[in-house]
C-alpha cells in the first residue's frame, strides 16, 4: 500500500510554476528521500502533502485517501519537520512538547520527557528555547515530530546544523524508526551522501518536475564504479573498447574520455590494451560512482541541464561507431556528464606506467599522487583517492 | 471526533497564553495605572478640601494659597470626574483594550512565525477550528481582564465612597463593564483578523497601531468638523474608535445610542471574524 501518493501535482506562485505535475509514490514502510536543488519544489512538494499549501491541480494521497476530511484524519499520523525547527521560542523543550502534545491530544508526561531524551536533549532543562542552538532545536523539533507515534514521518532537512554526531544520532534514530517502529518516512536533504545511507526510494527533483523516482537496485546500478580513460586518440581507443568490451560497457564522455564499466578487468590490462594499439592514454584511474554525483548528474548537472547536455564528443562517435548511437545515447541520458567527469571521493590512488614492450607496472599511493603529464609511450594510470585528481580536462594534457 | 480536536486546540492555545509573559506585563501595567490614577487624585482632592478658604480671590505675594468656595468646589469635582473615569472605563479599561491588542498581535504572529500554526495544521488541525480557537483564548483574556479590572475599580470605588458601594453605583458600574467588554471583544476581533492577515507579529503590531492612530486622528478631525458645523454626532456612535471608549460615557448614553453601542459591535465581530477565517482558509501558510 502507498502511505502518500501525490497525483500529477501541480502549484504556483504569482505565476511561477513551482511544481509542475509530480506524481511520487512513497510505500508503507519505505525510507523515500527526496532530492533537488534549491527552488526544486522539493519543499512545496512537502506543504502540498502536509495540506500547508493547496495544489492548483492534482491529487494528494494519504494512505489511499484524498477527500478533504479524510486527508485531515489521516494528517494526524503524520510527524513533520518543515524549513525551521517549528517551537515557541520563549518556552522550555519540555512546555514546547505539553504545548505541541495537547494540541495533537497526546499528552502524557512520562512520554514526552522520554521522547526529549530519545533526541539527545534533558527534558529537566529550564533553558529557553531560544537559547537553544540550531542543532538542539532541530533535535526538539524531532522530538515534536515524534509526539502520539506518527506512522509517517516527513521530515524536510533534519540534520540541518547538527554536528557529525549528531547526523550519526538523527540517521540511526530514523533507521531504528523505520525498522523498529516501521515508520514511513519521507525525507528530504541536501546532504545526499547522509541521505543514501537511510533511504531505500528516492525522487529526483528539478524545476518543479519530478526528473526520476529510484529505487535502491537502480542507484546501485547508477552509482557503479568504472574506469575512467582520457586518450589522445578518441577514434582507435573506440575501436579498441569495442573490440575489448560489449556495447553496454562503456561510455563516452566529454573531452576525449571514456567510461569502462566492466570492472572484471583491471586497470593493468586497460591501459595494456590501448598501448597495445598505440593509443596515447593521458589518463586513466578508478571512479567509485558515488550517490551525490550521480544525484547532480540527474540533477542536470552542477550548472544545470546545459552543461549536462554538452557532449562534444557525439558526433565523432556517431561517424565512428554508428551501430552504438542507441545504448550510449540511453546510457549518456541515465548518467550525464558532470556524474563522471569529476573523479568521486572515496578512490584511491594508483599510479600505473606502460614500458616500451607494453607490459604494464602498477604503483599505489595513498592519496597525494600527483597528475604527471603523459609523454609518448608513457601511459599514466590513477586510481584517485580523495579529490586529490583534479578533472582531467583541467589538467593540461587535453 | 472534530469537537476535541477543537477542544485539543484550546488547551494547546490557553497554555501557550498562560506562557505569554506580556499577559502579565499588561495586567500589572492595568493595576498600576488604575491604582496610581486613583491614589493621586484621591490623595489631591483631600489635599484640596483641607485648603482654607477665602471670601477674596488670592492675591499677588500673598504667603499661603487661598481659594474660593467656587475653584475649591470646582477642583474637587475634576479630581473626582478623574477618579470615576479611571474607575468607570476611560482609565484601565480602554488601555486594556489596547494591551489586549497588542497580546493578539504578538501570541497569533508568534504562532505564525514560529511554525506552530503549520505543525497544527500539518498534523490536520482543521483552520476554523483554530482560529475560533484563537478568538476564545483571546475572548478569556478580555473576559479575565475586565473582571480583574472590575475587581480593583469596585474595591477602589468603595474605599473612595468610605466604604459605601450602593446597588446604583453596582448598576453603573456593571452596564460600563458590559458594553467595554462587548467593545474590547470587537476590537481584540479586528486586531485577530489583522494578526491573521500579517500573519507575524511585528506587521500585526505595525498594522494595529496604526490603524489606531489614524482612526483617532480622523475621529477627531471628524467631531471637530460636526460640531463646529453643529450637525448631529449621534451617527459616531457608529464607528469602532468612538466604541473603544465607550465605558467613560455610557452613563449618558439615550436608548438609540445604546442601541448602537450594543449593535455596532457584533457588527465588527462578525466581520472581523468573517475575513479572519476565509483568508485563513484560503490562504497557504509559509
Amino acid at each position: 500500500m502507498n502511505a502518500l501518493e501525490t497525483i500529477k501535482l501541480s502549484k504556483s506562485y504569482r505565476g511561477k510554476v513551482v511544481l509542475d505535475g509530480v506524481s511520487i509514490c512513497v510505500r508503507e514502510g519505505e525510507i523515500y528521500g527526496l532530492v533537488g536543488r534549491n527552488g526544486a519544489g522539493k519543499t512545496t512538494l512537502i506543504r502540498a502533502l502536509l495540506g500547508l499549501a493547496k495544489p492548483d491541480s492534482g491529487e494528494v494521497r494519504i494512505n489511499g485517501v484524498s477527500t478533504r476530511e479524510g486527508l485531515e484524519f489521516e494528517r494526524r499520523k503524520i510527524g513533520s519537520l518543515i524549513d525551521s525547527p517549528a517551537l515557541a521560542l520563549h518556552l522550555s523543550a519540555l512546555d514546547n512538547m505539553k504545548s505541541a502534545a495537547l494540541a495533537f491530544g497526546h499528552y502524557d508526561v512520562k512520554k514526552l520527557r522520554d521522547l526529549i531524551e530519545r533526541v539527545g536533549l534533558d527534558p529537566n532543562n529550564p533553558m529557553k528555547v531560544k537559547n537553544y542552538s540550531l542543532g538542539m532545536k532541530q533535535r526538539l523539533a524531532i522530538a515534536i515530530a515524534l509526539i502520539g507515534d506518527p506512522s509517517i514521518l516527513i521530515l524536510d532537512e533534519p540534520v540541518n546544523g547538527l554536528d557529525p554526531a549528531g547526523i550519526f544520532e538523527v540517521r540511526e534514530l530514523l533507521q531504528r524508526l523505520n525498522h523498529t517502529d516501521h515508520i514511513t518516512i519521507l525525507i528530504s536533504s541536501h546532504l545526499l551522501s547522509e541521505l543514501g545511507k537511510v533511504a531505500n526510494s528516492y525522487g529526483v527533483i528539478e524545476g518543479g518536475k519530478l526528473v526520476k523516482e529510484l529505487r535502491s537496485s537502480d542507484l546501485e546500478e547508477l552509482c557503479r564504479p568504472y574506469y575512467k580513460v582520457v586518450v589522445g586518440d578518441l577514434k582507435t581507443a573506440l575501436r579498441v573498447v569495442v573490440e575489448n568490451y560489449g556495447a553496454h560497457e562503456f561510455e563516452i564522455l566529454p573531452y576525449n574520455t571514456l567510461a569502462l564499466y566492466d570492472m572484471s578487468k583491471d586497470i593493468s590490462f586497460v591501459a595494456t590494451m590501448f598501448a597495445k594499439a598505440n593509443v596515447p592514454v593521458l589518463n586513466i584511474y578508478k571512479c567509485e560512482g558515488d550517490l551525490e554525483s550521480t544525484f547532480i548528474s540527474l540533477m542536470g548537472g552542477l550548472h544545470g541541464a546545459e552543461t549536462a547536455t554538452g557532449n562534444d564528443d557525439t558526433p565523432v562517435f556517431e561517424e565512428l561507431a554508428p551501430n552504438f548511437e542507441a545504448p550510449i545515447g540511453s546510457k549518456l541520458d541515465d548518467a550525464p556528464e558532470a556524474a563522471r567527469t569529476t573523479p568521486a571521493s572515496g578512490d584511491s590512488i594508483e599510479t600505473m606506467s606502460v614500458n616500451d614492450d607494453n607490459s604494464a607496472e602498477t604503483k599505489s599511493t595513498d592519496g597525494d599522487g600527483a597528475q604527471t603529464a603523459p609523454t609518448d609511450g608513457d601511459i599514466k594510470a590513477e586510481e584517485t583517492e580523495g579529490d586529490t585528481a583534479e578533472n582531467p580536462g583541467e589538467g593540461g594534457n587535453l | 471526533m472534530s469537537n476535541d480536536r477543537f477542544s485539543m486546540c484550546l488547551a494547546s492555545d490557553l497554555f501557550r497564553v498562560k506562557k505569554l509573559k506580556s499577559v502579565f506585563v499588561a495586567l500589572i501595567l492595568m493595576f498600576l495605572i488604575l491604582f496610581l490614577t486613583f491614589a493621586v487624585c484621591w490623595v489631591g482632592s483631600n489635599l484640596v478640601s483641607k485648603v482654607e478658604v477665602s471670601e477674596t480671590p488670592s492675591i499677588e505675594g500673598e504667603t499661603a494659597p487661598t481659594i474660593t468656595q467656587e475653584e475649591k468646589d470646582g477642583l474637587l469635582a475634576a479630581l473626582d470626574s478623574v477618579i470615576n473615569d479611571s474607575l468607570m472605563g476611560s482609565g484601565a479599561i480602554c488601555l486594556m483594550e489596547f494591551l489586549v491588542m497588542i497580546i493578539t498581535c504578538i501570541f497569533v504572529g508568534k504562532d505564525f512565525s514560529n511554525g506552530t500554526m503549520r505543525i497544527l495544521v500539518s498534523r490536520g488541525a482543521n483552520r476554523v477550528h483554530l482560529f475560533i480557537s484563537k478568538w476564545l483564548t483571546m475572548a478569556i483574556l478580555v473576559v479575565a481582564y475586565s473582571l480583574f479590572a472590575l475587581l480593583v475599580s469596585g474595591i477602589l470605588y468603595a474605599f473612595k465612597n468610605d466604604g459605601s458601594f450602593t446597588g446604583y453605583d453596582f448598576g453603573i458600574l456593571m452596564r460600563c463593564f458590559s458594553l467595554q467588554l462587548l467593545c474590547n471583544l470587537a476590537s481584540m476581533t479586528i486586531s485577530l483578523m489583522i494578526a491573521f492577515l500579517c500573519r507575524s507579529s511585528g506587521s500585526a503590531l505595525g498594522v494595529s497601531i496604526g490603524l489606531y492612530i489614524i482612526l483617532s486622528v480622523a475621529l477627531s478631525i471628524i467631531s471637530t468638523v460636526v460640531s463646529l458645523s453643529g450637525g448631529n454626532q449621534d451617527w459616531m456612535m457608529f464607528m469602532p474608535m468612538q466604541q473603544m471608549n465607550v465605558a467613560a460615557s455610557a452613563g449618558s448614553y439615550s436608548t438609540d445610542q445604546l442601541c448602537a453601542v450594543i449593535i455596532m459591535p457584533i457588527v465588527y465581530i462578525a466581520i472581523a471574524f468573517a475575513v479572519g477565517v476565509s483568508t485563513f482558509v484560503k490562504r497557504d501558510i509559509k
